[in-house]
């Protein structure tokens, strides 16, 4: 197995406090030396070019991802993306400050939504947007949604006279989005369509800080405290169960593997996310149908 | 049903929001300033809009901070 992607969050650290925020119950605020060290030799190991730090807000860990990238041997071809809450973009000046310290950065990826929008003006995306047209960086724009209307928070961006792709994710039940009652909810019922889909981080490696690798972003890395998600090394992930099941099989094959009934889809279950977090916890608390699920899968 | 709401729901389906149906009787509750809103951002060619952990493949970039 080679992970096209590495994904490093490089700890919770944030300088906003989204109401969203799927993060803000992590504890860690930092990797630590031996964490650096395991990142640079598994990305040396695999050879991979293409490497995402996320947060927390990347930004204020500068130091950590220029000790990473100083450690990967073969960078070439290396893309470096950043996704980034653009807190740093006071000025136009400030922006490329903060952007030319990432070593081969070639793309930004902006958190803008109304969440985030209490937090950063709209000038400071102005700001950012052009400094990276001017260091000619892909860019694009992530944007959290509680129900369909918060995507005319995008609207003002459509006016910045440049072209990149917007990508809408609902907000999860993870973090401060439970007590904040910020998760997405506008399910008009169970979209079917989404058992024939299978994992889209299957061909990515996350790690997450002081937690492990997984091939996992979100619901079963952030929003359960349960094992067998995440492993010390990439190798005990390709190994395990978890991972032969979400690389190889569709969420309706994995179901039926794990032995949840398809009546117990409900609206929120046509998210991906939260339909591939209840069918692994559902086994692991219990609520299947019986069947011993190892005696299922090839 | 009038135009505009065709091309809103149309909207809300292929970003995998809703299902046809779902999406057409969401459409009928929004004030016709949303619709007027909505019909802005899906108006012209620019900015290409995808949805994440809903229905369509996403693009790889998709992770949140």
């Amino acid at each position: 197995m080679f992970p096209r992607k590495v994904v490093i969050n490089l700890g919770f650290k944030c300088n906003f406090k989204c109401a969203h925020c799927a993060n803000s119950f992590q504890k860690k605020k930092k990797l630590s030396p031996d964490e650096i060290g395991l990142l640079i030799s598994t990305i040396n190991k695999y050879g991979v070019q293409r490497v995402q730090f996320i947060g927390g807000e990347p930004f204020l860990y500068l130091k950590d991802i220029n000790r990473i990238i100083k450690g990967i041997v073969d960078n070439k071809s290396l893309e470096v993306s950043v996704t980034t809450n653009g807190s740093f973009a006071r000025s136009y000046d400030a922006a490329i400050t903060a952007l030319s310290a990432v070593p081969h950065i070639k793309r930004i990826q902006l958190s803008y939504d109304k969440f985030h929008a209490r937090f950063l003006p709209f000038s400071q995306v102005e700001n950012l947007v052009l400094a990276v047209r001017a260091m000619t960086l892909k860019f694009s724009v992530l944007c959290s949604i509680q129900a369909p209307t918060d995507m005319l928070t995008l609207a003002p961006l459509r006016g910045l006279g440049h072209d990149f792709p917007i990508l809408v994710q609902k907000v999860l039940p993870q973090g401060r989005a439970v007590e904040s009652g910020a998760v997405y909810s506008s399910y008009g019922g169970f979209d079917g369509k989404v058992l024939k889909r299978r994992c889209p981080d299957r061909n990515s490696l996350v790690y997450f800080c002081g937690k492990g690798f997984s091939s996992c972003c979100s619901t079963l890395m952030l929003g359960s405290a349960e094992n067998g998600f995440h492993f010390e090394t990439a190798e005990e992930l390709y190994r395990s169960r978890f991972y032969r099941l979400t690389s190889r099989y569709t969420f309706g094959e994995i179901a039926g593997k794990l032995g949840v009934s398809r009546d117990s889809f409900k609206p929120e279950h046509s998210s991906v996310c939260n339909l591939c977090g209840d069918i692994f916890l559902s086994e692991k608390r219990g609520f299947c149908d019986g069947f011993k699920a190892d005696q299922r899968i090839s | 049903m009038t135009k505009t709401d065709k091309i809103i729901v149309a909207f809300l389906v292929s970003m995998g929001l809703f299902s046809a149906k779902c999406a057409a009787e969401y459409v009928g509750k929004l004030s016709s300033g949303q619709k007027a809103a909505f019909i802005n951002l899906t108006d012209g060619k620019q900015n290409t809009m995808v949805a994440l952990n809903s229905s369509p493949q996403p693009v790889e970039d998709g992770k949140d901070n």
